[in-house]
């Protein structure tokens, strides 16, 4: 799977229309919420494909609802189809989770049991999506807040074989390792090193809130000084992927979203010539680092 | 006991999640088996237990699907306050919880499921303002369309108008309402606080010029007029439809000021010759 790197970019959202129309910043691409944009016509479509002139676009979806064990949504992939062909993007990608089940839609990224009955369901589906679409895709791992007794291996292992078996890619969402190692108790840097770089063709970083007895992906924050870190760990691991700084509720002004894209780059460019060994400091405790 | 299946896990799962309660109260509505099914169904936490860890995924869908609905029916929720719009939405999701894909069509159902609410004993005009907010949303992304302009009907010759048939913007849409819900919607987008709106049946019409989403009353020969051209009437039957509401002398000034109207509210898109 060879998909270019595109830099440091930041999810467009209409909050931030006016200004990037206005002044067409330097920011290297931009992430696009694929159901926004699923719409007949109007002020979306308008806007995406001006901005699309002038940018890489990558589309990323919340309701494809991969691990789902209701019918794949074909009329879904139909009309994700449609907006590809509209906007040419690099590479399409949704999340490892499922949405919704007998017909209904939670709007929510829900865990799976990490399972081999769900393994095997997963993976169908993923080689079925792939077909339907004629490409491969990206599945990125969601923050979550319960575990199941019944898994049977770590979420990494899971990731890991869905990408492998089904051969798709991996969105690696440092924020989100970083909310479910503290909600379940893992080392990040295990799940980090335990990815198969091969595989990892973007990451996304964003800021959570702390709950006190859980940390949940809000993505109102800037990114955590510990996700930071935890990011300067994949990138070492990784070596140059595609980045992305993801903001979705108290939204601030664009030079601040694109102050953490340059920083995202800061980093990445300074730790550029480290290789990709695989990090072995697991002994920082990143929790403690965040609590600090 | 064996673990539940990936399907049952996920029915289990919407239940506790989608309960209005919570999760302990989703738990106590299950039956005797998926009870068993869910007693073991989540690994406590170090600091979390396992219903309390179900219990952020419950808050979430709820609080997820209001702030949208909050978004959505702006006016609506004004014109009633948080707490009442709060209950309601808790009743609309029992009765409509979200199929589609899209978040933004979460509130298809809520206008009519407002009418047939208690709520509506105390607002009656609610499920108006309601539907009214919705046909701004379906304006908002309806299909593009290019708008013709008033010169193109220089062009037809006198004899072919009386078969001639118009095309509307797909964004156009019509509503006849008892009140002046309008009034409503306006106020609050003017940020200023709703009154309750004047008893007044009346049309509105809901269109996309642009980009911009305008609604606009309008009076029974216009509606008519629109209603004729939406079934693909000739010219004539439009001029029918409007003669018999204001009386054969007036309806053909009538007219003629009602298509400059159209034109330049950007509402025809094409006209033919063809049913």
């Amino acid at each position: 799977m060879h998909l270019p790197f595109l830099g440091f970019g930041v999810g467009l959202r209409p909050k931030h229309y006016p200004e990037i129309l206005d002044i067409w910043p330097a920011v290297d691409w931009f992430e696009i919420i694929s159901e926004n944009f699923m719409v007949p016509g109007g002020r979306p479509l308008r806007v995406l494909e001006r901005i699309r002139e002038r940018y890489p676009i990558v589309l990323h979806g919340v309701s494809l609802s991969i691990g789902s064990t209701d019918p794949l949504p074909f009329d879904y992939l139909r009309r994700l189809q449609e907006l590809a062909r509209r906007v040419e993007p690099a590479w399409i990608s949704d999340h490892l989770c499922w949405t919704g089940v007998g017909g209904h839609n939670l709007h929510d990224l829900l865990p799976l049991p990490y399972t081999e009955e769900a393994l095997a369901h997963v993976v169908d589906r993923v080689a079925r999506v792939q077909d339907a679409l004629g490409r491969r895709i990206l599945l990125e791992n969601v923050s979550t807040y319960l575990e199941f007794q019944q898994s049977t291996m770590p979420e990494w292992e899971f990731l890991s074989a869905v990408a492998e078996r089904a051969d798709c890619g991996i969105l690696l969402d440092v924020n989100n390792i970083f909310v479910s190692a503290f909600n379940h108790g893992f080392t990040a840097l295990d799940y980090i090193n335990a990815v198969p770089v091969a595989r990892v063709h973007q990451f996304h970083l964003a800021g959570h809130s702390d709950r006190g007895t859980f940390l949940h992906d809000t993505h109102d924050h800037p990114v955590a000084g510990a996700v930071w870190k935890l990011y300067a760990a994949a990138v070492r691991r990784f070596g140059r992927v595609s980045t992305l700084i993801e903001w979705d509720d108290r939204i601030p002004p664009f030079a601040a979203l694109h102050a953490e894209a340059l920083h995202a780059r800061q980093i990445a460019e300074t730790l550029h010539d480290a290789g990709t060994e695989t990090c072995t400091d697991t002994t920082t405790p990143l929790e403690a680092a965040y609590r600090s | 006991m064996p673990a539940p299946r990936l399907a049952q896990t996920q029915q289990l799962l919407w239940k506790l999640l989608t309960a209005p309660e919570g999760a302990v109260a989703g738990l106590a509505s299950l039956t005797p088996a998926e009870r068993s099914d869910a007693d073991g169904l989540v690994r406590p936490g170090a600091r979390l237990s396992p219903v309390e860890r179900l219990d952020i995924y419950a808050d979430m869908y709820f609080y997820r699907l209001r702030d949208c609905l909050q978004e959505d029916f702006a006016a609506t929720q004004a014109a009633i306050g948080a707490e009442w719009f709060h209950n309601l939405i808790t009743d609309y999701l029992i009765a409509h919880p979200p199929s589609h894909f899209s978040l933004r069509q979460a509130g298809r159902h809520l206008p009519r499921f407002i009418a047939t609410h208690p709520v509506a004993a105390q607002r009656p005009f609610l499920a108006q303002l309601a539907a009214l907010e919705w046909a701004v949303l379906e304006a908002f992304d309806a299909p593009d369309a290019l708008p013709l302009e008033i010169t193109a009907l220089q062009d037809i010759p006198p004899e072919d108008w009386p078969e001639l048939r118009f095309e509307l913007t797909p964004s156009l849409q019509q509503l006849h309402v008892d009140w002046r819900v309008d009034d409503v919607l306006r106020s609050v987008q003017d940020g200023t606080p709703p009154a309750t709106p004047n008893a007044s049946p009346t049309w509105l019409r809901v269109w996309r010029q642009d980009l911009r989403v305008f609604h606009r009353p309008i009076d029974a020969a216009e509606a008519a007029a629109l209603d004729a051209v939406r079934a693909r009437g000739s010219f004539a039957a439009v001029c029918t439809s409007v003669g018999e509401l204001v009386g054969e002398a007036a309806g053909a000034e009538r007219i003629v000021q009602l298509l400059d109207t159209w034109f330049a509210d950007g509402l025809v898109i094409g006209c033919g010759m063809r049913a």
